[in-house]
């Protein structure tokens, strides 16, 4: 049964370079999301849309 | 806390947003959704009754569903992405579009595309791939419509005045990329006339581009960019921060990476190799994560703002849009299961899946957005927050009429397919028996797009009646903006979401890491083949009779794939090979059997039973909701068009021999006559049908399983 699975595709190992490419690279992401020293500056990006029109020379925003 | 604001030298400029790009835009989204639904619902109509196709070849189910899934998707749901991304986009990086020239020539460009499908399609000028039906000269116009876009997209990060790229633009970036190389890589082809091609790819590797395309079209085109429109319009409707910034990102790389690789969760227990049968699988398994993370991300960005949910139509709209999401992206890893599959398949579920994401999950996002925006964007109030409220739960209603007839007729039919007596027999042997049982539940699903369009016209008069009400100065919004081009922002993903051009060639490698390794080892399959098992090509008149087949569409209610399940080869014949399909170029394994499978229809009934059954399947099998294709009595075969075509599949490395080549019109002409004359034997009453479309068709199905 594996053979016939696998007859048409030589090297299926090769699947698990780009996954585990893949896996440690979420690791990384996690690792850097959870880092406390960016709580803060993630807190304040997700404000983005809510401040995006904000005026930067405090005048009433464009309407 | 990583400085952020410190610069050496900042300005103050003030932008002046394009409007008219994003009101252009609002208007299109509009005209094509009232052309999609109406298409939809005419569809529907003539599933449930025959009839509706009034005869007319332009008007029939198989020409017009390719129809409605493009409108529906490119015209509006194209629309409505690119109307949120060119507001966005302006206001996430505070600037105005790169070039405006650049954004009208997008918007005229891509009306006039879709204006090429609506008339094309019904022509029968179609590649019967799904959602890539369009032939090679419009496939070449999106090509440069689509860079134009990116230039404009690229252009405006080029010129932004802040540095940090919020989310949606992430989004963006990953929709812009992923479809330019899925639509160039499934779109080569060899033209042989102005309005004719045949795809480079053949069989097996032409399904697993395509369901590679077609999959990728529903996530990088459907999903990816608006997730994009949720991360900016949630938070801007709600006035509520997005829930996790954190949960954005990791949603986001897991979203890119994953979602490619699960196209061949279209082709379970077919003659795709089981290697990436089982890729495609594991890997739609995976999505559930990232597309929770997403939903959850949407969903509980209103926190605090539930009680919005109730008073503020806006909100119902996108919470239900999100809600949608969630359930889709359930039910697509569930279908995605082969056991699961092997009942679903072919059947209505797979419709209902596809609808509960565009009616619930586009089309209420879009409706939300675009009642968010027409207000701000023509500085005044909707007119009726009553007739949003009405539209939305009239259009709510529809979609879960919709939803529900469908799953019941799609368990109806898989059931009913694969039911087997104590001696092993099929219970219900007649297909027809199978649609005869639901088709009621069609008549269930044109009364939920019904009322869907009915909501939508709702919207129309709403939204007419505010435009009427706008003040006449429409001056454009502007905004004083400090440039921080030049801060230096963060480490490690923080700086990356600085970068742009580093952020979008990682996207790429990411998106193509699935896409290789899914499709290479695919391209070289047939060279594996035994020599025995190989197929004849198909005869000039059953290549004229195959393109035939192709123009009307009929792909779209007959499969040609006999999969690998006990039930599919006691109704049909043994399992399809690779082999067989290896010169059908496009392919026709379909993705819907409103017809049964046609994958060794050859033989199995008299050239005079497909000629009646073609000009009125009634005649045949009484309750058939099939189309009469009376017009192939009349229309001549293109015999002249032949030699170019056999060359053309010369070129593309099929066996014919210099003789066929040469002579295939003279070859076709005499196989014609020879059913010509056998038709007249048995029936001396029967017209001039002399080389007429109708042998054609016949020899190319009395063809299928027996060359």
């Amino acid at each position: 049964m594996k053979q016939i699975a696998l007859s048409y595709f030589e090297h299926p190992y090769l699947i698990l370079i780009p996954f585990i490419i893949f896996f440690l690279f979420f690791i990384y992401l996690l690792i850097t999301v959870m880092r406390k020293s960016n709580v803060n500056v993630y807190r304040e990006l997700a404000d983005i849309p809510l401040k995006d029109e904000e005026d930067d020379n405090n005048e009433q925003p464009g309407k | 806390m990583k400085e952020v604001t410190a610069a050496a030298t900042v300005k103050t400029e003030t932008v002046v947003y394009d409007e008219e790009i994003v009101k252009k835009f609002i208007y299109a989204t509009l005209f094509w959704a009232a052309a999609a639904f109406l298409v939809g619902l005419l569809a529907a109509l003539q599933l449930a009754f025959w009839p509706a196709n009034m005869n007319l070849e332009w008007l029939t189910f198989g020409r017009i569903r390719p129809l409605h899934t493009n409108a529906a998707i490119f015209a509006f749901a194209g629309n409505a992405i690119f109307t949120g991304i060119y507001h966005s986009t302006q206001r996430l990086l505070k600037t105005r579009m790169f070039s405006d020239r650049l954004s009208n020539i997008h918007f005229w460009g891509w009306q006039l595309i879709i204006l090429a499908a609506a008339i094309s399609l019904p022509l029968g000028y179609s590649q019967s791939k799904e959602y890539a039906e369009l032939e090679w000269p419009i496939d070449i116009a999106i090509t440069v419509i689509w860079v134009v876009f990116a230039v404009n997209f690229f252009g405006t990060i080029a010129i932004r005045r802040v540095k940090h790229l919020y989310v949606a633009i992430w989004f963006y970036i990953a929709t812009i990329i992923t479809v330019a190389v899925l639509h160039v890589i499934n779109s080569i082809e060899i033209p042989v006339s102005w309005m004719h091609s045949y795809p480079v790819y053949a069989g097996v590797q032409d399904a697993l581009v395509q369901w590679w395309y077609g999959h990728n079209a529903v996530a990088f085109f459907l999903t990816t960019p608006f997730l994009g429109l949720m991360y900016y319009y949630v938070p801007k409707a709600a006035n509520r921060p997005i829930y996790s910034y954190k949960l954005s990102i990791v949603h986001f790389w897991s979203l890119v990476f994953i979602y490619i690789w699960a196209g061949p969760h279209h082709l379970l227990n077919s003659s795709l190799p089981d290697w990436a049968q089982t890729l495609g699988m594991v890997f739609s398994l995976m999505l559930w994560a990232p597309s929770w993370g997403g939903m959850i991300n949407g969903l509980l960005t209103l926190r605090g703002a539930w009680h919005k949910v109730r008073t503020d139509p806006i909100i119902k709209f996108l919470a239900t849009a999100v809600t949608f999401y969630g359930m889709s992206t359930f039910e697509g890893p569930l279908l995605s299961i082969k056991s699961v599959n092997s009942l679903a398949h072919y059947t209505d579920w797979i419709i209902a899946h596809v609808h509960g994401g565009t009616l619930g999950w586009n089309g209420f996002l879009t409706f939300g957005m675009i009642y968010y925006l027409v207000p701000k964007i023509w500085r005044t109030e909707m007119h009726s927050k009553k007739l949003m409220n009405t539209h939305f739960w009239i259009g709510l209603l529809g979609i879960l009429l919709y939803y529900i007839s469908m799953w019941a007729s799609g368990i109806t039919q898989g059931l009913m397919w694969r039911a087997v007596d104590s001696s092993g027999q099929l219970v219900y042997p007649d297909f027809v028996e199978t649609v005869m049982k639901i088709v009621p539940l069609y008549y269930v699903r044109f009364v939920g797009g019904a009322l869907y369009l009915t909501g939508f016209i709702l919207m129309i008069y709403n939204i007419w009646l505010t435009w009427k009400k706008a003040p006449a100065d429409q001056t454009p919004a502007t905004l004083n903006v400090k440039s921080e081009r030049h801060e230096s922002a963060g480490k490690g993903h923080r700086k990356l979401e600085g970068l742009g051009a580093v952020f979008t060639v990682l996207v790429f490698i990411a998106i193509l890491v699935g896409s290789v390794i899914e499709i290479i080892p695919t391209l070289s399959i047939h060279k594996y083949l035994p020599k025995d098992e190989m197929v004849r090509p198909y005869s000039p008149l059953e290549l004229a009779g195959r393109d035939i087949y192709v123009r009307e569409g009929c792909y779209v209610c007959h499969s040609q794939m006999i999969r690998k399940l006990p039930f599919d080869v006691l109704r049909f014949g043994p399992p399809s090979t690779i082999a067989e399909s290896m010169y059908d170029r496009p392919f026709q394994w379909g993705s819907k059997r409103t017809g049964p499978d046609l994958a060794r229809v050859g033989g199995k009934y008299p050239d005079m039973w497909h000629y009646r059954h073609m000009i009125n399947p009634r005649d045949i099998t009484p309750n058939s909701i099939m189309p009469s294709y009376s017009w192939l009595n009349n229309k001549k075969i293109d015999y002249i068009g032949l030699r170019k075509k056999l060359s053309v599949m010369k070129y593309l490395g099929v066996p014919y021999d210099h003789e066929t080549v040469a002579n295939g019109d003279m070859q076709a002409e005499e196989q014609a006559d020879g059913i010509y004359e056998e038709l007249k034997s048995q029936d001396p009453s029967l017209g001039n049908i002399k080389n007429t479309e109708i042998l054609a068709i016949i020899a190319y199905l009395q063809s299928l399983g027996k060359r």
